[in-house]
């Protein structure tokens, strides 16, 4: 059996590349026999596409999806720069 | 005073029309003009810069500039979806520039996507087997388009940089040291001090910070908009107060 670590960045490299995430930016980890995706997506489509890919590559691990759809609120402030 | 809204790493895919038009319909509430730094498309597919661009469009009246991102060139389609933003009225930059005047001020735009290579002390070098030569050699290729036209953007009254990739580490403060040199280069730092622009914006670093400077003290924002947690910053620059120095061509 494979070390965890090399299944870890197989996921990675998946979550990058395959069409229906693709997303090289977000983070993979193995912890306690849970894979642990964490970063950004920009909506939830993509989101649960990350459960879906993780799920071909590594059938039956368990994934704690933690990642997050960032706000596209209206901003309430401004920055002064000088 | 001039007020620019900036994001950077909307990853528009196709079914995303209507949270983009959502995101940027307050923009004319809040700005004279957008800038979008790079990643306006998921992979960038054609269909996904129209459905961008149409998204856009509502904001007619509004000077919009943008640089692409990596994800824009992932289907090695960018010149098309460069072709379908500019169509809509975006002005794409790279190693080129556009001066607008809007909030009653002159303001130049130059941009770039930049690349990576890492920073100061540990940058690649164009040195060894072909493939890292080429790396190398794209950034400071960049960078020298962007030397060249900074030179000629500088009777602007303020200039703001745009980029992708950062030019600095303190924006990407939160990101793993280890693909530092994959998210930026500070060769464009650099420069940003070398003409003594006014600010530097730049996106690409999803868990960075947004607020850092050059080692000259321009100011730098990481406008990732997972890392401004908002559809869009808002910055302010006064013409009167630009930074004392003298700019090089």
């Amino acid at each position: 059996m494979d070390d965890p670590r090399y299944q870890q960045e197989r996921i990675r490299q998946t979550l990058a590349t395959d069409p229906r995430v693709g997303e090289p930016e977000l983070g993979v980890d193995l912890v306690a026999g849970r894979v642990l995706v964490t970063g950004s997506v920009p909506n939830e489509r993509v989101r649960a596409a990350i459960d879906l890919v993780v799920a071909e590559i590594a059938p039956g691990t368990a994934v704690d999806n933690r990642v997050t759809v960032p706000p596209a609120d209206e901003p309430t402030g401004e920055e002064t720069i000088g | 005073m001039i007020r620019l809204a900036a994001v950077g790493d909307v990853h528009c895919g196709t079914d995303m029309g209507a949270q983009i038009r959502s995101q940027f319909a307050s923009v004319p509430d809040h700005a004279d003009a957008l800038l979008l730094a790079g990643d306006l498309t998921r992979l960038g597919l054609p269909e996904e810069a129209e459905v961008f661009a149409d998204a856009l469009r509502e904001l007619s009246e509004m000077p919009v500039a943008a640089v692409l991102g990596n994800h824009d060139h992932q289907s090695d389609r960018q010149d098309e979806v460069r072709a379908i933003l500019e169509d809509s009225g975006v002005r794409v930059l790279e190693g080129s520039s556009v001066v607008w005047h809007v909030g009653g001020a002159q303001v130049a735009i130059a941009g770039t996507k930049g690349f990576g290579g890492g920073f100061e002390g540990t940058h690649a070098t164009a040195f060894g087997e072909r493939e890292m030569k080429a790396y190398a050699e794209h950034t400071r290729d960049l960078a020298d388009r962007l030397d060249r036209c900074l030179g000629e953007v500088v009777e602007a009254g303020l200039t703001v940089l745009l980029l992708h990739y950062a030019p600095i580490r303190d924006t990407l403060a939160g990101e793993p040291r280890e693909i530092f040199p994959f998210l930026g280069s500070y060769l464009f730092a650099e420069l940003a001090d070398r003409h003594r622009v006014d600010l530097v914006l730049h996106g690409h670093a999803h868990r960075g910070t947004e607020r850092g400077s050059t080692p000259g003290g321009i100011p730098v924002r990481n406008v990732a908009q997972a890392v401004i947690q908002q559809g869009y910053a808002v910055y302010t620059l006064d013409p009167a107060q630009r930074r004392a120095g003298v700019r090089t061509a």
